[in-house]
């Protein structure tokens, strides 16, 4: 199957954030929504707009071509949170599943990105391929999480590319392959013998929460023994979690997030 | 095709004074936190490696010689620069493949080491305008091309010197026999070439197609080896 989802969220004149574009196509269901427990930065805002992406049908399933593009035009701020973990699943006639995301972030806007878990079924062979361009103000996080088969399965094929550039330059690039055809994955260099591995990204311009006391962008907190906080620039950082399920991951991940403290997680002191 | 290989044996020579040989390539970490154990274990790591820090850093060095062979001894200004340009998007490139702070400042160290040998043993006219402290693989590269050897060459180096730096450390860091530790490398040998292939073919990829291999525990072990105080190797 084919589809290619749009959504595109903008400030209008009077300061109100409207979904200006919301397609959706084939198994690719974006919706108005709420917001599903705690939000990073975004928490009790009611001005920012929430959209919901759900899947209405299996999948990916292999020879899938999905695509979804998103754009949060200058100020203007958007919470993009899943209904349900997304199972990518071999097809029945063989051949790779691609999910490509397009995302870009205005000037002075903000877009907090909650997708569920990506979950590599036996047999799958699945690419994710996502690019973020943002502008030198845009605010942006992005918290995943892709979970190495079913429970007591062995995994398909999975690759997950994020690619993240601001004003045009390179910020972050990784991809993380997992599966019995990459060979290596399952090694302690790598992922070790995990369930799980997230990887969340936080870009605040004018915070310094990427800056250590080595250099600016040089932050560096290790959280547990397979979490790790660490600076990318002076205002971005990245949470990399590796777990035996996506509970633990989840667990480490929030605890790195306090670290940074509100708006990216919980106030203790005040109220939500 | 015998053209160069004595320059890259002398650029992938562990001798070479360019600061390698202080570094375990995670795995003083690795053997500290329990993750390798034995020589089984060292294989594994070293397969981690090489599938992913090892062939982003190879495809890096391919590119980085592919660019400077592009300008040779008779370029025009114009071209020089076109050159310096191109390592320096590189350089950006890899800095953001590179998330863990304490593996940056580590690959830059080697590159400003690694540059400052070869202007010493090699010198070049390009070294004194590059900038002095690149990635180790976009200084391993220029450097692969001013010794006059091709992209594949470089993306080799930089894959030995990625294996070999782990199992020559690996006596010093636990009980294992060092001709067990460099059999791990031998049956690696294909594996090695073959990313080094790759590599080499995606020379002249635009920067941003290059590839982007995570290896989340190295990036833990890497930040997790700066916090000990005692420690036998720099990474």
């Amino acid at each position: 199957m084919t589809a290619s989802a749009a959504l595109t969220c903008e400030l209008d004149g009077r300061g109100v954030n409207r979904l200006s574009r919301l397609r959706s196509e084939g198994q690719l269901v974006l919706r108005p929504t709420h917001a599903k427990g705690f939000e990073p930065w975004a928490h009790s805002r009611g001005e920012v707009a929430r959209v919901s992406l759900s899947s209405g049908t299996a999948g990916p399933l292999g020879g899938d071509r999905l695509h979804l593009d998103v754009v949060i035009g200058d100020g203007a701020s958007l919470v993009l949170n899943e209904i349900s973990a997304t199972l990518a699943l071999p097809g029945t006639t063989g051949g790779r599943s691609l999910m490509s995301i397009d995302v870009r972030v205005g000037e002075g806007a903000t877009f907090i990105w909650l997708p569920e878990p990506v979950i590599a079924a036996r047999g799958c062979d699945h690419r994710q391929e996502t690019r973020v361009r943002l502008a030198g103000s845009a605010r942006f996080l992005l918290r995943e999480e892709l979970i190495a088969g079913r429970h007591g399965e062995r995994p398909g094929t999975l690759a997950q590319r994020v690619r993240a550039t601001r004003g045009g330059g390179a910020l972050y690039d990784q991809e993380l392959r997992i599966g019995a055809r990459h060979t290596g994955w399952d090694t302690p260099a790598v992922a070790g013998t995990a369930g799980c591995v997230g990887n969340t990204l936080v870009v605040d311009p004018g915070s310094t929460i990427g800056t250590g006391t080595a250099a600016p962008g040089t932050r560096s907190d290790v959280v547990d023994g397979s979490t790790a906080l660490m600076g990318i620039a002076p205002d971005t950082v990245q949470i990399s979690s590796v777990g035996r399920d996506n509970l633990a991951v989840s667990r480490s991940t929030s605890a790195a997030l306090e670290m940074l403290g509100p708006p990216w997680s919980p106030d203790r002191d005040g109220d939500p | 095709m015998t053209h160069g290989t004595a320059g890259l044996l002398l650029l992938a020579d562990g001798r070479l004074p360019a600061g390698g040989y202080a570094h375990s390539g995670g795995l003083e970490a690795a053997v500290r936190t329990g993750r390798v154990r034995d020589t089984a274990d060292l294989g594994r790591f070293l397969t981690g490696r090489a599938t992913t820090t090892g062939a982003t850093n190879a495809a890096f060095a391919a590119a980085a010689c592919a660019a400077l062979r592009g300008a040779g001894a008779d370029a025009e200004p114009g071209e020089e620069q076109q050159t310096l340009t191109r390592l320096a998007v590189l350089d950006t490139e890899l800095d953001a493949r590179t998330p863990s702070p304490a593996l940056r400042r580590v690959s830059h160290a080697l590159g400003r080491q690694l540059l400052r040998a070869l202007k010493a043993v090699n010198p070049h006219p390009l070294q004194q305008r590059m900038q002095q402290g690149p990635n180790h693989p976009v200084a391993f590269g220029a450097g692969a091309a001013m010794l006059g050897l091709t992209p594949v060459d470089a993306a080799r180096g930089v894959l030995h010197e990625s294996v070999s730096g782990p199992s020559s450390a690996v006596v010093k860091l636990m009980s294992a026999d060092p001709f067990d530790a460099y059999r791990t490398i031998a049956e690696l040998r294909g594996l090695l070439d073959e990313i080094a292939e790759d590599a080499a073919g995606r020379a002249l990829d635009h920067p941003e197609d290059l590839p982007s291999y995570g290896a989340p525990l190295s990036d833990h072990l890497a930040e997790d080896h700066e916090t000990h105080e005692t420690r036998l190797f720099a990474s």
